[in-house]
């Protein structure tokens, strides 16, 4: 009698059949990878598919990047539709905030800013930056925002940069019910990207690492095949 | 919440005739994925808009987040009152609220008909009751739940103990939002014990009162494909 879990699709072609359909509904996933591998563009196909089945995606940048900074890399792709900004897609700014507040207000922040949208796709761009002002409280920090995100019922993408000789932020992956890792390695002369789901709680994923390519037309697209 | 606007007034049009509450058991049919705002929807019709009691049942999470939802939303809660079955195991602290009674959680199987004791004790925990005559509706919060915590036969219990409660009570509405492709067994159980019955997709606008479904459909799950071993192009191209 066990339940069918509730899915919620990743937007990015090729993903979801890697993961059963998609991500379970809730839970908060690792985005993890260094600079230039693609996790905006990830998570904004993410939040823009959701817009297009009329959920509603809410996006913190962490970097003190406004909004329009964002959407004047993404607005390069063709196949975001950019009537649901401001409506279904909802970007907020948590970056100056960073810099003063404590752990327990930015935690209420985003509380409220989720129960206020109600939304069912949540991306915090990236979260790894976070540390750098939390330092010790960053940990705990961790395990309660990702039980909230959950108890308000959305499926989250959290991004991490990840440090030289770093596979992903150990510690985001661990409060995490899924990792994703996106990579880029020389092959055969010429510079590859690369993703692979190395963790998805309650999910018969794929394993093995998952070409991908990102072009203007189609955003981040990851080719059938395992390499 | 603007679209809840829309939504009173079929509220309205689906559970009043000629301004009189239809009492009985509904089943309202929602993707999971909507419950949230489903449930916010309904607790404004019924607090808000018709300014009725009722009784909030929390199994899936404790009950704070839907008490600030309904607090960040505009939405009083004094004609409410909460049954939190959760927060004792998921080591949240009970807060001394007057409108929120806790109950051991749903592992045990008899924790619906607490609720049915703790709403008819009296002397001791006179205190702690809960005057069912008074209410107009309640909803629980998330029915299908139960299987995270309970065998089939004891979840089927407990769906047939709270259905059986509800009909005790000649005054009360009692939706009972679910996912028909969250768990078959269940919403076959309730579908044939429901009086009613309601489809709601917020996000494609649609609101319909349905026939009692015959045919359930099974939703498509991809299943992933057998790992393949191709090789990458020997240059460029990706």
């Amino acid at each position: 009698m066990a339940d069918e879990m509730e899915r919620l699709c990743s937007g990015v072609d090729g993903v979801d059949e890697l993961i059963e359909g998609g991500y379970p509904y809730p839970s908060v996933i690792l985005v993890a990878g260094p600079a230039g591998t693609g996790k905006t563009t990830f998570t904004q196909q993410f939040l823009f598919a959701g817009a297009e089945m009329g959920e509603i995606g809410l996006y913190f940048t962490t970097l003190s990047e406004p909004p329009q900074w964002v959407m004047h890399y993404m607005s390069n792709f063709k196949h975001l539709n950019k009537s649901h900004i401001g409506k279904n897609v909802i970007f907020c700014d948590i970056g100056q905030m960073l810099r003063k507040a404590s752990p327990e207000e930015i935690l209420a922040f985003i509380d409220e800013e989720v129960a206020r949208t109600m939304a069912q796709r949540v991306v915090i761009d990236p979260i790894t930056v976070i540390k750098e002002f939390l330092g010790n409280d960053y940990r705990p920090f961790l395990f309660d925002l990702v039980n909230h995100l959950k108890n308000w019922r959305a499926v989250s993408i959290l991004t991490g940069e990840v440090e030289p000789n770093q596979l992903y932020p150990s510690e985001v992956a661990y409060a995490s019910d899924g990792v994703v890792l996106l990579t880029y390695e020389e092959v055969e002369g010429a510079r590859r990207k690369y993703m692979e789901v190395l963790k998805m709680r309650g999910t018969n994923h794929r394993t093995g690492k998952q070409s991908f390519v990102i072009t203007k037309e189609d955003g981040f697209v990851v080719l059938s095949g395992t390499f | 919440m603007n679209e809840t606007i829309d939504i009173a007034k079929k509220f309205m049009e689906f559970f009043y005739t000629a301004n009189s509450p239809q009492k009985g058991k509904v089943l309202v049919v929602s993707k999971y994925a909507e419950r949230t705002r489903v449930n916010i929807c309904l607790l404004k019709f019924f607090l808000h808009e018709m300014k009725q009691k009722g009784i909030f049942i929390t199994i899936d999470r404790p009950h704070q987040y839907t008490a600030s939802l309904l607090t960040i939303h505009g939405i009083s809660q004094e004609n409410l009152v909460y049954i939190d079955a959760v927060s004792r195991i998921s080591g949240e602290t009970e807060a001394n609220v007057s409108n929120v009674r806790f109950i051991n959680g749903p592992y045990e199987m008899n924790f619906l008909d607490d609720i049915t004791a703790i709403s008819f004790a009296g002397g001791a925990v006179k205190t702690k009751s809960i005057d069912l005559d008074e209410m107009n509706f309640i909803l629980i919060d998330d029915i299908a739940a139960l299987t995270k915590y309970q065998e089939a036969d004891g979840v089927k219990k407990m769906i047939h103990s709270y259905i059986d409660s509800i009909e005790r009570l000649n005054n009360i509405t009692a939706p009972i939002v679910l996912d028909a492709n969250q768990n078959r067994a269940i919403y076959e159980i309730i579908m044939n014990r429901c009086d009613r019955f309601l489809f709601i997709n917020l996000s494609k606008s649609i609101f319909k009162e349905m026939n009692r479904p015959t045919h359930l459909k099974r939703k498509k799950v991809l299943m992933p494909k057998e790992t393949s071993f191709a090789k990458p192009a020997a240059t460029g191209g990706y």
